[in-house]
């Protein structure tokens, strides 16, 4: 695996990334136009068929949230696996420190 | 509804500036959301790793061929950006944080006159890239620049892209488009961890991240359809002046770690 080669990965990244990107889009619009009739159907304004909405919505809005959070991670997934280049050595080693940065990252937030 | 509106508006805002740039956007999306729309910082910065996120998923699926992220550089950079981020714990206990505030104005200011310099490798950061048309050099500088990323995101919240552009196009050769993309592939693997650190802190408010996220998403993607019509000199200049304006923000204000 050589820098200075962006490599071509496009197909699956760009796949995956769309995929994502759609899904992510929905559930979270789906989720903020949920919540916001929730709360007029709490403030009694617009209410189609006496409906309610309830915390669901958050669930949306939450697995959209999820879907983007776990995007970086497949990610960095297909690259490692297509690469044609570098033994398999160097790219668990890289895994490995990726992963190490992903706990760092999340020591540091969490602290 | 209108708060929803100016978030959406917020969003869109940093997620074009942020695609454009090869910034996650959190350095517009922070202060606004903390300053103009008065959120604790702790949700400002929730929000914004969330739209960070979505810059990096949005701008991946709208990568074109030669305008594609160096996966491999980006893996390396980002080992040394871990690294910057463990020293920068080791560096908050030992030194002030005014001396470290100067320090990163002072590096600001000089990557913002490197990235404008006359001379250099302007040609070919500005040439049509295409895979294995350039060649990856002083990896040394590249590196030291990548962990004062990872210090300067570890002790600041902000995602380093402001650093790591200027430098890998300016010092290290890669096109702008390139380094652009590589960075925002980096950034989103930094977000990714620690948004889950928010999300399990309830720091990520749903009403206050979606719009902003949908906003940004949008503005990604309109972000990288105009990067093709923007003179690379002009996004050059965009750079420079933003560096400048937070170098100069860091000794007006100072920086607080977060």
């Amino acid at each position: 695996m050589n820098a200075g080669q962006p490599f071509d990965l496009d197909r699956p990244t760009r796949r995956t990334a769309r995929v994502s990107v759609i899904l992510s889009l929905s559930l979270m619009t789906i989720g903020l136009f949920g919540a916001l009739w929730h709360r007029s159907s709490q403030s009694g304004l617009i209410v189609p068929f006496g409906m309610t909405f309830a915390d669901p919505f958050r669930f949306f809005m939450a697995a959209g949230i999820l879907i983007l959070a776990l995007f970086p991670g497949v990610r960095v997934a297909i690259a490692l696996v297509s690469f044609k280049r570098g033994g398999s050595v160097a790219k668990a080693v890289i895994a490995a420190v990726v992963l190490a940065e992903l706990l760092v990252s999340m020591l540091a937030s969490g602290s | 509804m209108a708060l929803l509106v100016g978030l959406f508006a917020a969003g869109l805002t940093a997620g074009t500036l942020g695609a454009l740039l090869g910034l996650g956007g959190g350095i517009f999306l922070v202060p606004l959301l903390a300053h103009l729309f008065g959120y604790p910082l702790r949700y400002a910065v929730g929000a914004s790793l969330v739209s960070v996120l979505a810059t990096s998923a949005a701008v991946a699926a709208a990568e074109k061929k030669g305008r594609v992220a160096d996966v491999s550089l980006g893996l390396r950079l980002e080992i040394a950006t871990a690294a910057g981020a463990v020293l920068a714990g080791w560096v908050a206990a030992h030194i002030p944080v005014t001396l470290l505030g100067v320090g990163f104005a002072i590096v600001a200011f000089g990557t913002a006159w490197y990235t404008l310099r006359a001379h250099g490798p302007r040609a070919s950061a500005e040439a049509p890239s295409a895979p294995g048309d350039y060649q990856v050099r002083r990896w040394k500088i590249g590196y030291a620049a990548a962990s004062l990323a990872g210090a300067a995101s570890g002790l600041f919240g902000v995602g380093g892209g402001f650093l790591k552009v200027p430098v890998m196009q300016s010092v290290m050769g890669v096109p702008l488009p390139v380094a652009t993309a590589t960075s925002n592939f980096m950034i989103g693997i930094t977000a990714a961890a620690s948004v889950f650190v928010y999300l399990g802190r309830g720091d990520v408010l749903p009403l206050v991240a979606v719009p902003t996220a949908l906003g940004v998403l949008l503005g990604a993607t309109l972000g990288v359809r105009l990067q093709s019509h923007i003179a690379p000199r002009l996004l050059r200049w965009s750079l420079a002046v933003l560096l400048v304006v937070l170098g100069a923000q860091v000794l007006l204000q100072g920086f607080r770690p977060v």
